[in-house]
This record gives C-alpha cells, sequence and structure tokens, in this order.
C-alpha cells in the first residue's frame, strides 16, 4: 500500500468517526427538538417508550452485528462510514459497490477499489435521497398508486428478487465450486425448515450459514478440493 | 391533548428532519469529492470515475421505488416528515415498517393504523425508531478501523484467504438471499413470481455480460446488472400475465 493511499485511509477513518458522530447526534436531535417543543401538551409514557426500544433492540440488535461485520469488507473503508448512516445497504450500497468493482475489473482492498466503491456509493445514497424528497413531497403521491395498481405491481412487488438474481449470477457463475453447494445447501435448509421459521430467525441463521459455509470452502481448500485458481 | 399529526407535518419537524437529511446528503458530497481528488492521484481518470457515478446513479432508480411506496405507506399514518427522515437516512425499507408497528403495539395497539394512535405514541415511536437504527453505526465508529486492520493485515499475510473469505462470505451471503426467492413457492404459489423475476434477471444479467464479452463493448457489461434487474421485473410481469 503506497504511503499516500495510507494517509487517505487513516483521515477517512478519522473523518468518518467524526462526521458519522455529527449524525448520531443530528439523528437524536430531532426527538429531543419535538419533546421539548410539545413536551408539555403530550403526556410522555417513558415505561412503554423503554419496553419499545428493548423490544427492538431485542430484534435488531443481533441484525446491526451480522449486517456490519457481513457487509462492510465489501464496501470499503469510506464506504462503510457512508453506508451505515445513509442506510439500505443490502438493496442499494452493496450492489451498488460491487457492481461497480465487478465492471471496472477492480478487487476488494485495492486502492482503486477503495475510491471506486466510495464514488458507487455516494452516486447511489445522492439518488436515493433526491427521489425520497421529490416522493415526500409530490411524486410519491403520483407515482405510487400507478406501480403499486393491479397492472404494474407484479413487476414493482419483485424488484428485490430480479435484482438478487443480477447481482448474484456473474459471481455464482464464475465461482461455480463454491457457489453450487452453497446455493443448494441453503435452499435446502428453506425447504426443511420452511419459510416462516427461517424468517422469525433470519439474522440467526444467516451468521450461522455464512460462517459454516467459509469453514467448510476453507476445509475443501486445505483438503485440496479447491485450488487456488479456484479462489 | 393535541392531535399527533399537528406534530408530525409542523414546520418544526420539516425543519429538524431537513437539517438532519442535508448533512447526510453533504456527507455523501463530502466523501465522494475525496475519493474523486484521491482517484486521480493513484491514476484513475475522470472519465472512469464520472462513469462509476452515473452507472450507479442510474442503477439506483429502480430500486429507490420499492422504498418510495413505504415512504407513502408510512406517510399517510405517521405525517409527511418522519418517515422522510427515517427513510433517506440508515433507514430500510423492511425495518421502518416493523419497527413503527413494534413501537404501537408497546402501547397496546396492533399496529401503527390502529385508530388508538395519537401524540403521545407518535413521540415514543420517533424515540425508539431513532435509538434503535443507532446500533450499527455506533458499531462501525468503534469497530470498523480494527476490522478493516485485520482485513488489510490478512490480505498481506494470507492473500488465498483473504480471497476465500471476500469471495466466501459474499457467494454465501448471496446464496442465503436467493434461497427463498428459489424455493417459497413450494408453499406458497404466489410467489413463483418472486423466482421468474429471480431467475429472468439472473438470465438477462449473464446474457449482458456474454454479449458484452463477445463484442469488446464495455457498456453492455455496464448494463448487465440494471438490465438484468429490468429484464427480471417484466420476466414477473409477463409470468403474472401467463398464469
Amino acid at each position: 500500500m503506497s504511503s499516500k493511499h495510507e494517509d487517505y485511509i487513516n483521515s477517512t477513518h478519522r473523518i468518518g468517526k467524526i462526521s458519522d458522530t455529527i449524525a448520531i447526534l443530528l439523528i437524536l436531535m430531532v426527538p429531543v427538538v419535538i419533546t421539548i417543543a410539545y413536551g408539555s401538551e403530550v403526556e410522555i409514557q417513558f415505561s412503554n417508550t423503554i419496553s419499545a426500544i428493548i423490544t427492538l433492540t431485542a430484534i435488531y440488535g443481533v441484525v446491526s452485528v451480522v449486517e456490519v461485520v457481513s457487509f462492510s469488507p465489501f464496501l470499503g473503508s469510506a464506504g462503510t462510514y457512508l453506508s451505515f448512516i445513509t442506510g439500505n445497504i443490502m438493496n442499494m450500497k452493496l450492489p451498488a459497490a460491487q457492481n461497480a468493482l465487478r465492471v471496472y475489473g477492480v478487487q476488494h482492498g485495492t486502492e482503486k477499489g477503495e475510491v471506486i466503491t466510495t464514488l458507487a456509493i455516494g452516486a447511489s445514497s445522492i439518488v436515493t435521497t433526491l427521489i425520497l424528497f421529490l416522493g415526500m413531497l409530490f411524486l410519491g403521491q403520483l407515482v405510487v398508486p400507478i406501480i403499486t395498481g393491479p397492472a404494474l405491481a407484479p413487476a414493482f412487488n419483485n424488484v428485490t428478487p430480479a435484482l438478487t438474481g443480477a447481482l448474484a449470477a456473474p459471481y455464482f457463475i464464475k465461482n461455480k465450486k463454491l457457489s453450487t453447494p452453497t446455493v443448494i445447501a441453503a435452499c435446502a435448509l428453506y425447504l426443511i425448515l420452511g419459510y416462516s421459521f427461517m424468517s422469525a430467525h433470519y439474522s440467526y441463521f444467516m451468521l450461522g450459514f455464512i460462517v459454516i459455509s467459509f469453514l467448510c470452502y476453507l476445509l475443501a481448500y486445505k483438503f485440496g478440493f479447491m485450488k487456488e485458481k479456484d479462489v | 391533548m393535541i392531535d399527533y399529526h399537528v406534530i408530525a407535518n409542523s414546520p418544526i419537524m420539516f425543519i429538524a428532519c431537513g437539517i438532519v437529511i442535508l448533512y447526510v446528503l453533504l456527507q455523501s458530497v463530502f466523501f465522494m469529492r475525496r475519493a474523486w481528488k484521491h482517484g486521480k492521484e493513484i491514476g484513475l481518470t475522470a472519465g472512469e470515475m464520472k462513469s462509476v457515478i452515473t452507472g450507479s446513479a442510474l442503477f439506483s432508480i429502480v430500486p429507490s421505488i420499492p422504498i418510495l411506496i413505504i415512504l407513502v405507506m408510512l406517510m399517510s399514518v405517521l405525517g409527511n416528515y418522519f418517515p422522510w427522515l427515517r427513510l433517506s437516512v440508515i433507514g430500510s425499507s423492511s425495518y421502518e415498517n416493523v419497527a413503527a408497528n413494534i413501537a404501537a403495539r408497546s402501547f397496546g395497539l396492533l399496529s401503527y393504523t390502529d385508530e388508538g394512535y395519537n401524540a403521545s405514541i407518535f413521540i415514543s415511536t420517533m424515540w425508539a425508531m431513532s435509538i434503535c437504527i443507532l446500533y450499527e453505526p455506533l458499531l462501525v465508529i468503534f469497530g470498523q478501523k480494527k476490522l478493516d486492520k485485520s482485513m488489510t493485515a490478512l490480505k498481506q499475510k494470507k492473500p488465498v484467504i483473504y480471497n476465500l473469505l471476500i469471495d466466501g462470505i459474499f457467494i454465501a451471503m448471496m446464496g442465503w438471499f436467493c434461497a427463498p426467492y428459489l424455493t417459497y413457492w413450494t408453499e406458497k404459489p404466489d410467489q413463483i413470481l418472486a423466482l421468474a423475476a429471480l431467475l429472468v434477471a439472473a438470465a438477462f444479467a449473464l446474457l449482458f455480460n456474454w454479449l458484452a464479452k463477445k463484442t469488446g463493448k464495455k457498456f453492455l457489461l455496464e448494463l448487465s446488472f440494471p438490465g438484468g434487474m429490468i429484464f427480471g421485473m417484466a420476466g414477473a410481469y409477463l409470468v403474472n400475465l401467463l398464469r
């Protein structure tokens, strides 16, 4: 790694930490301001609020750890600081970053990869923010009745599977030795345990599945079932 | 008690939410500007970087539409501005709807669309949704540098294991995301549309890649992901017509 890039990465961490901390404080500012402005007219029920926070923490605490550990290697350093503040990672930021790297034939963890993922994630964030701003103003009321209507709903209800298929297929084909048993195992789990059960324990299963898959790949490599060129 | 719609659609709410969104928008611009400057230093051309930005911006339009649907859904109950904030900053379309419902349930309601929803529950919902969305950025603030350093060290010391980890995690993750779409139709026949979307999108993404290789045209490679996605949606539409 060149010294210029090392400096860039170090300053990215410093700026990322500071800018994300400011963002967190600003996010908390919203309920603080509203509570101060309207607190005298509204009876705030603390016990119910804490109960909601505890329930949400129980559900999303594990999800948070799984997502940060799984997603951040693909987003780059600056991309990670940006993505975890702008959100919609799985359906927007991760595909944007991965696709940009693939199109330009750049590897993760390289100097160019770091720049490309940041640009892709930043552009994606700006577009979503602008669309949501227009959506809040007028676009939502205009467009949503059309795209959720009976004619177009089958297409727009399936944006996520279409996105997943288009993103995954080139990687699956490129890494057939890894992907074939992985997809079969994931499908078998869903078929055996059922969709409802899997959805109810989604994060735990996802974490377990990723860890076990990686250990299997590692064993396959150690025992010579996979060569260096397959990786 | 004051009607919660008055709070939800108040100018104070608009200004508070607007400040946060504007800050995050500027944060994106700032990070991109730094990356652009650094890109030039390490040999990326302005054309290449412009192309990355344009490609990513164009791709992002279609996946923003489901978020827009959730926005309109939440806006009808929680007012115009708080859902706008929640979905623009950290939020995800899957989290916000569930979080708003859980907050309402803590007050004995079935969902946030219940008639009993009032200003007290609205303010509590704001607190609960705002606090619980912060775990991920907090983990990033405190853990990202360490995670990054250990990945860099692994890459230098054991490059094969590093590649296996990166490719392996991504493939396991993608396999995991694909599996429900590949199997759920066996339980719920309507989900055949999701299967069609996934398979058609995959086929067209591969077709674009193959054409790009054959013709040497880079725009076909750039088109493979967004193009595959659009064809996948069209596939679901056609399968629905044929049912």
